[in-house]
């Protein structure tokens, strides 16, 4: 058995990923970026070098390869144990420094004694198809790839935060570390290699499920085209693509009752 | 020592030098170590090996790969080639595997855990004298050789002055545990006790008279009604396996059903939640038993061919109705009666029960009587229902022991006449505090484990344990035991040795534990430095072979591993990717599997009981009977391992043994009242439980499972906290005749009534800085006391007073 | 049905203290400069003292607003690339280039106005050596003030687009906020000129009072508009949603509660008013200033309110 090789549920798939996210992201951003560029007449060299990088690990690029893929997450809260391994995983994956999360859980006590119910509903970023935090980037350092991931170029990212203000759903956050802007990237470096993102991997409850849903055959078409799935602040118009099986509306009007529980505020230092 | 070589010391120098630069921002460093934390660099695509294991951060011994890129763990993985974290079924781990694994919290945290700035490096000699609770003391640290040769003269005085019995040893079990019993055995100690005894020897009682099997596993996924007692699965995951069994086993449509004062995790995604008042479990299952006895919901077929003592148990169930239940465990009649007919009538069903009830004085017959619904249903060892595995591993190292002439101080077997071959905790403690047992013990040895912190009663184990003369624990961290200790020796984590593991699931699996990166403050591992100080004591075998001279651990453990169900060498099942499994797979109704002609040929069988046995008469002609299987439809089967080859509901010779009260024991399964109620002074009924973020009391140091849970507030239900006028967040009181500490309040209508109750394991003043000063710790309240009839220990069974501070 | 968190994890507000500041120092530099140049084209003599000082206003703090915007970025040395990337959607990236112009603007705009007056100094030279020194000063100073008034307008109108289109935020969605914004901006430079005025054009005190007065008085008419937008917006968010209405709790009775009626509304709005329409208070120079110095403290207070406030209530 070779442990080197990983588990590859979605490995049908993975070559037309790899050519979705090596694809270079924003070729209009690119022209949009040398016009920019004549206009305040700046063409330092070191500048210009810069502008055409991708994300340094999409960067071997296969060039011009046809958008087939529509990256999504399915989330089923019937299953979802709220046991945080998804938040820690992701933690570990990117080192995700202390106090900010990619991935975390919000519990939720309903009704009250005996008819009462905890509910737990993890988030990422929804990878909108129509993200509100590329929208407002004034840099494009944040873009939806072709494959459907909201990504940012960290090398142009200027900090300026207005992403994680425009976000209705608190995915972004300012890495301590680094000090640019950062949020989940579904792992598109795993997607890449055909393996599931590392909150899918090791998914106590096996909740999460992850997926092409343009694929017909992939576990996530059958389960958005089957199942009653939501996506939250559908109003916010962002559509979102992590879809919820289960998604209890009381999650979402709880919004703005707000209160932190102990171990969040307590936790950590 | 050859494995210390220089250079491991000059690595170890350096890295703790780095470690100290570090300042402050501890925890900061321990998430993004070795990085800048640049997100382009995902741990996982690091350039490295990916080694397949097995995981500790809880004893459940999940199947993990993990990657070691530049010498340094970066990620860690299910591995779906391990059942372990898949599924404990092995059609459903074949079909579920391709989906992969599961891994915990915790699981995923062990990077954290094994480069905590916070662990002990070096061995550390205790310099200042005092012990207790409030002393800080002060360590000196000193090498490996000086610290063996320690331990090694200070044993010896035990040895010259023929007192071996005297020293205590303590030890957790999901690992190296055979090495160390073989090392009490010749050093000729009887006081060799460990973890079970702290954990679930009720349950095992419990089903050991039930089913003559201490261990049966729930099958959920097969099932159509998992009811569970006391059992939080979901957040007391152990095996990665269990919540991704459960949740889908009540997708395939299972009713589930919890019963629990509390609405755990596992409660809340059951279909129903039974809140029920501590401690009354076994009454609810005796009145359930009545009604699908009364309503002839049995299985008639099961009991008729495979229950002893159906007509005793019948009779003392007659009265136990649900109306009597009511009263005991506050639980409405009307829903004990729809409960009782929905179990009776829904097949196959899965019926557990755990620390729950366990941890309970009533605990061992309450248990039984859980078991007794699963019997008379006939839920057992068939699809969906409780399986009893196939524990067949490892072989047991062969060592011939010496006599031991003394006793054991805790009445093992003799005051607890239901007790685990692992001890009874409360009872060596409370003798070696009091000074009440028949001798003084003089020295301990722990490993793995922090009494102070796990065994009920805090002030008790530190008075007791300030007795000992010396005291040696063996730690990854400064444990509040660790704090009581003479000489602290520096354990190695599991990503740093080798060991085997099995038997977790319901057929017969080996897998191996492997050092994936060296001892990192170049550290013995544990069962070297058994070795290497059986070396220095020289302890021999019966034969007065020197065992432990030139044994090597690895041979050992190939020896086992060789000689048992695997027969493979460590270094066969190494290349078989760490993990052997039977191909044979999960096995149904076992106890039908018939004996074959040769074994009966000379057989007889007993007309009333049904048994087979043989009959041998000796020189002096006393005759023996063993008894091989019993006869039941015509067939010789070899039925279960109890004394009727059947599932017993009833025993009568019980009545012999009295508990460690002085009263006889019952012959059915049981209920009696809980010793420990509420009261004026008292009057909550105080739980705890464990988190899925958190093992017992060793995770709290560790920063990415500190920062998704920090703190165990007091559950305190809606309505009670009303009348106290109590609010979340607020500062309350909680005091017992043993302890009183402050708390912060989660109010919540998610808890019974009557009680109150919080998450084990915190409330540190050892381990580390991120441990120390979080919340509450609740063995403090507990008394040191055990239940009469196995030992086990009381962590559940206490009441508190709760108020606002 | 009852419903309580009990367990999350807290999350890191975007725009803190130094965007706030930013909003204020746009906001006073518009509002000096719509002085400014409404006294001159209205040809309002007697205000021309006022006109001029808030003429150099408006530059000087239009230079400085921007190193609040830079101060905030968590990568400053990258500030430049929001001069060489563009997006159309993003209210920074377009109001980027208005940052750029309309100070040039504002400059030449003062440099015309006073260039008559500082002829000899380094700057005339400066100017000359431009080629501003051969054209007519008084037809510039009209061209570049009229042209700055759409641009102070974008100026600080697109700080109000920054906020008014984060529809996520219920606080600060409201097509209200840009006109917001500006009627605070002139609450904001008023009384800052008036301020200014007090405290360093001391050998005109006597002669400026009842300009003063007169400016008050247009003063206390502007902040009647702004509070009745504000109330208006309140009014309205009180009857939204759910998530509107938390929103807006946080100002009524929330952690924000003492800066946005204390502060804001009472100390920023009513008591000012108080003060300004009063016959006798309106014309007493130490009431002036105290009069205007409470409206820069509750404009300033508005800018952290609305920043700070509107990030109040958690999004997930
Ligand atoms: N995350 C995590 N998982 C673990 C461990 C760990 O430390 N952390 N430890 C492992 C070990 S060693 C063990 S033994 C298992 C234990 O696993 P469990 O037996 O599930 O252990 P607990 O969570 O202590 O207790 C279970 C439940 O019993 C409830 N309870 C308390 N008193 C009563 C009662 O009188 N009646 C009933 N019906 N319920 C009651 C508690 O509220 C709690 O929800 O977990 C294993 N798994
Ligand atoms: N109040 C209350 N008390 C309880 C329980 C409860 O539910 N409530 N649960 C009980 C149960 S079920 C159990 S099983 C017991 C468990 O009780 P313990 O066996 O004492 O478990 P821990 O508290 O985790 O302590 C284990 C110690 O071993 C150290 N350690 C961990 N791994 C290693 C290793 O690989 N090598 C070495 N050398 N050291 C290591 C840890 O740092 C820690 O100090 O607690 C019991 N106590
Ligand atoms: S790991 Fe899976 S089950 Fe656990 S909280 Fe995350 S999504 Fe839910
Ligand atoms: S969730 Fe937020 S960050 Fe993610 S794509 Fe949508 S708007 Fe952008
Ligand atoms: S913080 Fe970075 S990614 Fe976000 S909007 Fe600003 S420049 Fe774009
Ligand atoms: S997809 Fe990757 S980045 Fe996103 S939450 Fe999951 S593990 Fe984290
Ligand atoms: S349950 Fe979690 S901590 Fe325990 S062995 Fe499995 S992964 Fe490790
Ligand atoms: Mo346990």
């Amino acid at each position: 058995m070779d442990h080197n090789a990983k588990p590859s549920t979605l490995s049908d798939q993975s070559t037309d990923l790899i050519r979705q996210v090596t694809e270079s992201p924003t070729t209009r951003a690119g022209l949009l970026k040398a016009v920019g560029l004549a206009a305040v007449g700046l063409a330092g060299a070191a500048v210009a070098g810069k502008l055409g990088q991708a994300v340094p690990a999409l960067a071997e690029t296969p060039a011009n390869a046809k958008t087939t893929v529509r990256l999504a997450m399915v989330i089923d809260l019937r299953r979802c144990i709220g046991c945080s391994s998804c938040s820690v995983a992701c933690k570990q994956e990117f080192e995700v420094p202390e106090g900010v999360f990619r991935s975390w859980v919000k519990i939720v006590e309903k009704g009250s004694y005996p008819n009462v119910r905890k509910v737990a509903l993890p988030r990422l970023c929804n990878h909108c198809d129509s993200p509100a935090c590329v929208a407002v980037c004034p840099v494009q350092a944040s873009y939806k790839a072709d494959n459907g991931a909201v990504l940012i170029h960290y090398d142009k990212c200027i900090g300026c935060k207005y992403c994680m203000a425009a976000c209705p759903f608190d995915a972004r956050f300012i890495n301590p570390e680094t000090h640019t802007a950062d949020k989940c990237t579904f792992c598109v470096h795993r997607v890449a290699k055909g393996e599931n993102p590392a909150c899918v991997t090791t998914c106590l409850a096996h909740a999460r499920t992850f997926g092409d849903l343009n694929d017909p055959n992939s576990e996530v078409a059958k389960l958005v085209g089957t199942q009653p799935v939501q996506v939250l602040k559908k109003a916010m118009g962002t559509e979102p693509q992590v879809y919820y099986i289960g998604l209890d509306e009381f999650l979402e009007s709880e919004n703005g009752k707000g209160g932190f529980g102990f171990f969040g505020k307590e936790g950590g230092k | 020592m050859a494995n210390l070589s220089r250079r491991d010391f000059l690595g170890l120098a350096a890295a703790a030098g780095a470690l100290a630069g570090v300042g402050p921002g501890l925890t900061k460093k321990a998430f993004a170590k070795g990085t800048t934390g640049n997100p382009s660099s995902p741990t996982s695509t690091r350039e490295g090996q990916w080694i397949p294991s097995v995981c500790m951060m809880c004893g459940g011994s999940t199947g993990i790969k993990v990657l070691v890129s530049d010498n340094r763990v970066v990620k860690i993985e299910p591995n779906p080639e391990n059942p372990i974290g898949v599924s404990n079924i092995s059609t459903d781990f074949y079909a579920q595997k391709a989906k992969g694994g599961a891994m915990c919290p915790k699981g995923n945290a062990g990077i954290a855990q094994l480069y905590d700035p916070d662990r002990v490096k070096k061995p550390l000699l205790r310099v200042t004298k005092e012990k207790g609770k409030d002393v800080v003391p002060e360590w000196k640290e000193i090498s490996w050789d000086e610290a063996l040769d320690l331990v090694a003269k200070k044993f010896k005085t035990l040895q010259d002055a023929g007192e071996e019995h005297k020293l205590l040893w303590f030890t957790e079990d999901s690992s190296f545990i055979h090495i160390q019993q073989d090392f009490c055995n010749l050093f000729k100690t009887p006081n060799f006790s460990q973890h079970s005894n702290l954990c679930d020897v009720a349950r095992k009682a419990s089903w050991i008279r039930a089913v003559g099997h201490d261990r049966p596993l729930s099958d959920p996924v097969q099932s159509r009604y998992i009811l569970y007692f006391g059992w939080n699965p979901l957040s007391a995951v152990k095996w990665a396996h269990l919540p991704s069994v459960i949740t889908r086993g009540v997708q395939n449509g299972a009713k589930m059903v919890v019963v629990d004062p509390f609405l755990s995790m596992t409660a809340t995604k059951a279909t129903e939640w039974v809140p029920i008042r501590p401690g009354t479990d076994g009454a609810l299952a005796l009145a359930m038993a009545n009604v699908i006895i009364r309503d002839g919901l049995i299985d008639k077929d099961f009991v008729r061919d495979w229950v002893s003592g159906f007509d005793e148990f019948s009779q003392y169930v007659a009265d136990k109705t649900p109306a009597w239940a009511e009263k005991e465990t506050g639980i409405p009649a009307a829903n004990i009666e729809r409960l009782a007919k929905e179990l009776g009538t829904t097949r196959p069903a899965t019926i557990d029960f755990w620390s729950g009830p366990g941890q309970h004085s009533n605990g061992v017959f309450g248990g039984w009587a859980i078991a007794a619904l699963a019997a008379i249903t006939g839920n057992i060892d068939r699809p969906g229902t409780m399986i009893i595995p196939d524990k067949r591993g490892e072989k047991r190292y062969v060592v011939k022991n010496p006599k031991i002439s003394q006793p054991r101080i805790d009445g093992l077997g003799t005051k607890y006449p239901l007790g685990h071959a692992s001890g009874i905790y409360t009872e060596i403690i409370d003798n070696l505090r009091t000074g009440k047992s028949p001798y003084q013990p003089r020295m301990a040895f722990v490993m793995a484990q922090n009494l102070v912190l796990s065994v009920p009663g805090t002030q008790n184990v530190i008075d007791a344990l300030k007795k000992l003369e010396f005291m040696v624990v063996v730690d990854n961290f400064m444990s509040e035991t660790a704090l009581m200790a003479d000489l602290v020796l520096p354990g190695t984590l599991y990503l740093e040795r080798t060991d085997l593991v099995g038997n977790w699931v319901t057929w017969s699996t080996m897998a191996l534990r492997q050092p994936v990166v060296k001892p990192i403050f170049g550290q013995l591992t544990e069962p070297q430095l058994i070795i290497e100080l059986g070396k220095r004591l020289g302890l021999k075998d019966a034969d007065g072979k020197p065992f432990f001279d030139g044994l090597k651990y690895e041979e050992y453990l190939s020896w086992e591993l060789k000689n048992g169900a695997p027969n493979l060498t460590i270094d066969e099942i190494k290349a078989k990717g760490g993990v052997w499994i039977d191909t044979v797979g999960t096995a149904y109704e076992k106890f039908k599997k018939e004996l074959k002609a040769e074994q009966v040929k000379d057989a007889k069988v007993d007309e009333k009981t049904g048994l087979i046995y043989t009959e041998a008469t000796d020189k002096d002609g006393k005759v023996t009977k063993t008894v091989l299987g019993v006869q039941v439809g015509g067939k010789p089967c070899v039925g279960f391992n109890t004394a009727s080859k059947r599932v017993e509901l009833a025993n009568a010779d019980l009545a012999k043994k009295t508990d460690a009260n002085g009263k006889p024991l019952p012959t059915t399964p049981f209920y009696t009242k809980r010793d420990w109620q509420p009261d004026d002074k008292f009057p909550f009924y105080l739980v705890n439980w464990k988190e899925v973020t958190h093992t017992h009391s060793r995770t709290f140091n560790n920063p990415l499972l500190m920062e998704v849970q920090g703190w165990n507030p007091l559950y305190i239900n809606t309505e009670t906290a009303r009348k106290l006028g109590i609010q979340t967040g607020d500062k309350v009181i909680v005091e017992s005749p043993y302890g009183k500490a402050e708390a912060k309040a989660q109010v919540t209508g998610g808890m019974h009534p009557e009680v109150v109750g919080w998450q084990h394991g915190f409330g540190h003043w050892g381990f580390g800085e991120v441990a120390k000063g979080k919340g509450t710790a609740d063995g403090q309240f507990n008394v040191t006391k055990s239940d009469p009839v196995s030992g086990m220990a009381l962590h559940k069974e206490v009441c508190v007073k709760v108020s606002k501070a | 049905m009852n419903a309580q968190v009990i367990y999350n994890v807290p999350h890191q507000i975007a725009f803190g203290w130094a965007i706030a500041m930013y909003f204020f120092f746009t906001g006073l530099s518009a509002g000096s400069f719509f002085i400014s140049v409404l006294v001159r084209l209205m040809g309002l003599t007697a205000y021309k003292r006022l006109g001029r000082i808030a003429a150099i206003l408006a530059p000087v703090l239009l230079i400085i607003a921007p190193f609040f915007l830079i101060a905030d970025l968590e990568q400053p040395a990258r500030f430049y690339r929001v001069l060489i990337y563009q997006n159309p959607t993003s209210p920074i990236s377009y109001g980027s280039y208005l940052l750029t112009l309309y100070p040039i603007s504002a400059v030449l705009y003062a440099y015309f106005l006073f260039r008559d007056e500082i002829k000899g100094s380094w700057v005339y030279k400066l100017g000359g050596a431009l080629g501003l020194n051969k054209a007519d000063a008084d037809k510039l100073t009209y061209f570049f003030g009229v042209l700055g008034i759409p641009l102070a307008v974008a100026v600080h109108g697109y700080t109000g687009f920054i906020v008014g289109i984060v529809r996520s935020r219920e606080l600060w969605n409201s097509a209200l906020m840009p006109v917001l914004f500006l009627v605070s901006a002139m609450v904001s430079g008023i009384a800052l000129v008036i301020l200014w005025s007090i405290l360093f054009d001391r050998q005109h005190v006597a002669e400026n009072r009842d300009l003063h007065a007169g400016l008050g008085k247009v003063l206390g008419g502007v902040i009647l508009v702004d509070l009745f937008m504000v109330l208006c917006d309140v009014l309205v968010l009180l009857a939204g949603k759910a998530e509107a209405r938390a929103a807006v709790q946080v100002l009524l009775s929330g952690s924000f509660a003492p800066y946005f009626l204390g502060v804001e509304i009472l100390a920023g709005g009513i008591l000012p008013l108080f003060v300004l329409f009063n016959r006798r208070l309106g014309k007493q120079i130490g009431w002036q200033a105290i009069a205007s110095l409470l409206v820069l403290v509750g404009v300033l207070a508005m800018r952290f309110v609305l920043v700070l406030g509107g990030q109040q209530t958690p999004l997930s």
